[in-house]
């Protein structure tokens, strides 16, 4: 069960331990890690990305490439709203990924990088209280640890356990919470990695984000965006007050403004250069038309998929009539007259076509060839109104 | 009407079976299943006779490819005279393909182009049994440069039945042949 949350008070006289003043400390920690959890989301704040350099190494006359990979300077936040703060870049450790014993043979395998959270202890104060008492650290260090795991033993990463709900962020002790960076391929007969990517199996970096029911602009305008700066090319909306309350989404340009694909007006107008393709809707008639050759399944009206036409759903009705216009006669014999005579131009309760001509070659000793048919057709689906 | 027509080709050969055009929405996406069902039905082209008239083949949509193509009037009527090239324009077939009957084996089935090939061509068979629909088994092979010809492995055919065999083979006419097992 979770403690109360307990702020430490002061009265005129009171003799300060150590103890009070840590418990001043602890209560803002908790209040921040508290307000990082619950009013966001954990993840990347910013930086902490990957990066390469390519090298070679040479084993008995042989030279290998391979990558040196490097974590860029960065903040993320993790689960139990600790701060997690890579000061500088940071090299991936070649030797700490060995002495895991997680590689497999498998040289394009993904290996998970993870970040997390550590607090250490300063080197200890040259003061000390009287000849008999040790010298004791006046400073705990934030830092951090990177360390990997095995292909696919990322799956558990978004079922973390967070803390108690009055807890701090912790010292980074016992179960830490792991920010996941990336991955990084290992070639296991050089010891050395060969690359990285953020993605692997649908699972990539997670950024750290807002949890909020009520979201509010000051100045009239609210962009929500899919970049942390305005980039060019990149998609917006943008919620704002012209013409009395405007939505709009399309791409940036270089100065920062939407050019918009869809706008939604006040007044209830939807405006868009693009096509509006919805799912069929009741009390409808589509169309289509067109050639079909024997054998094809004609196709529905865009917008209308085959369960629409679904016993009681939609209707369809369907015309076709063979298309006499263009017919090319048997090939051989060379030079003979034929005449052509339809044999069938249908279409079954599967929308096939079945179309075909049989050409006879006018002589005394006539022959036949059937040949497929091509067929006009129109198609239309009615979609009966529902509620009346 | 439309300038776009939809042909509808066996992914292997780039054999045209079909094509079917759509005035509204053209160059919309489709995929094969829309204008193929579950299988394309290909029936027999030429002379009728007491077999042949009821040589059919269902090629699954899963073979199949759909390309959209400016409408050429040519085509239309006689679109499986027609193949995809490398550069995926529509070409008329040339050159007679020939699948020997009795096959090698049970379990083989030759194919041949019209003469030895200077590049590696595509095969694609379907063989239907002719007394049952559902016995039917699609097989690919491709014929060496230097080479006329390729056997292609099959399920066990029923020794003594009569089998019909769709091939196609690059660039060559589509071929429908009946067998009969050893």
């Amino acid at each position: 069960m979770s403690d109360p949350v307990a702020r430490p008070v002061f009265f005129e006289g009171q003799i300060l331990g150590a103890l009070d003043l840590q418990d001043s400390v602890e209560y803002s920690r908790g209040r921040d890690a508290r307000h990082s959890r619950y009013l966001h989301t954990w993840g990347i704040a910013t930086g902490l990305e990957l990066s390469e350099k390519g090298k070679q190494l040479e084993i008995s006359g042989t030279t290998f490439d391979y990558k040196e990979i490097s974590v860029s300077p960065g903040m993320a936040i993790d689960g139990r709203g600790r701060e997690i703060i890579v000061p500088e870049s940071r090299r991936l450790s070649e030797s700490d990924f060995d002495q895991l014993n997680v590689a497999v043979q498998d040289k394009e395998a993904l290996y998970p990088v993870l970040l997390i959270g550590r607090d250490r202890s300063a080197p200890a104060s040259n003061f000390s209280m009287g000849d008999c008492a040790t010298p004791e650290p006046t400073r705990q260090v934030e830092d951090f640890e990177i360390t990997f795991r095995g292909p696919g033993e990322d799956l558990d990463l978004l079922d973390q356990t967070p803390p108690d709900i009055s807890d701090g962020p912790g010292n980074g002790t016992g179960n830490a919470w792991l920010v996941l960076l990336g991955y990084v391929k290992w070639d296991n007969n050089i010891k050395k990695f060969t690359g990285f990517d953020v993605v692997s199996g649908g699972i990539g970096r997670r950024y750290a984000g807002v949890l909020a029911d009520e979201v509010a602009a000051r100045g009239g305008s609210l962009q929500l965006r899919t970049r942390t700066k305005s980039e060019s090319g990149k998609p917006a909306i943008v919620l704002d007050e012209t013409d009395g309350g405007e939505l709009r989404f399309g791409l940036l340009n270089a100065a920062g403004i939407v050019t918009p694909v869809l706008t939604v007006k006040a007044n209830g107008d939807i405006i868009t250069p693009g096509t509006v393709q919805s799912k069929s809707s009741s009390g409808t008639v589509y169309v289509q038309s067109g050639l079909a050759t024997d054998g094809v399944v004609l196709p529905l009206p865009t917008g209308v998929k085959p369960e629409d036409v679904a016993p009681d759903k939609g209707t369809l009705h369907v015309q076709v009539s063979m298309r006499l216009e263009g017919l090319v006669p048997p090939a051989n014999p060379a030079g003979a007259d034929w005449a052509p005579v339809p044999i069938e131009c249908s279409v079954d309760a599967d929308r096939r076509v079945r179309c075909q001509v049989r050409w006879v070659q006018i002589a005394a000793a006539p022959t036949f060839v059937d040949l497929p048919g091509v067929c006009d057709y129109v198609l239309l689906v009615g979609i009966p109104a529902t509620g009346g | 009407m439309t300038d776009k027509m939809t042909l509808i080709v066996v992914k292997k050969t780039g054999h045209v079976l079909g094509v079917v055009t759509r005035e509204s929405d053209p160059e919309g996406k489709l995929e094969p299943a829309d204008v193929a069902g579950e299988k394309l039905l290909v029936r027999f082209v030429g002379s009728p006779g007491p077999l042949f008239e009821v040589a059919r083949f269902l090629v699954p949509a899963d073979e199949l490819a759909l390309e959209v193509k400016d409408f050429d009037p040519m085509i239309v009527p006689r679109a499986r005279d027609f193949v995809l090239n490398a550069d995926k324009q529509a070409v008329a077939t040339s050159g007679t393909a020939a699948v020997p009957d009795p096959p090698p084996s049970i379990m083989q089935v030759t194919v041949n182009a019209s003469a030895a090939v200077t590049v590696k061509t595509p095969v694609w068979i379907q063989i239907s049994s002719s007394t049952d629909p559902t016995d039917t088994q699609v097989r690919q092979g491709e014929i060496d440069v230097n080479e006329s010809g390729v056997d292609i492995d099959v399920l066990p055919l029923n020794s003594g039945s009569l089998y019909y065999v769709l091939a196609l083979v690059g660039g060559h006419d589509q071929l429908v042949q009946d067998i009969t097992a050893p």
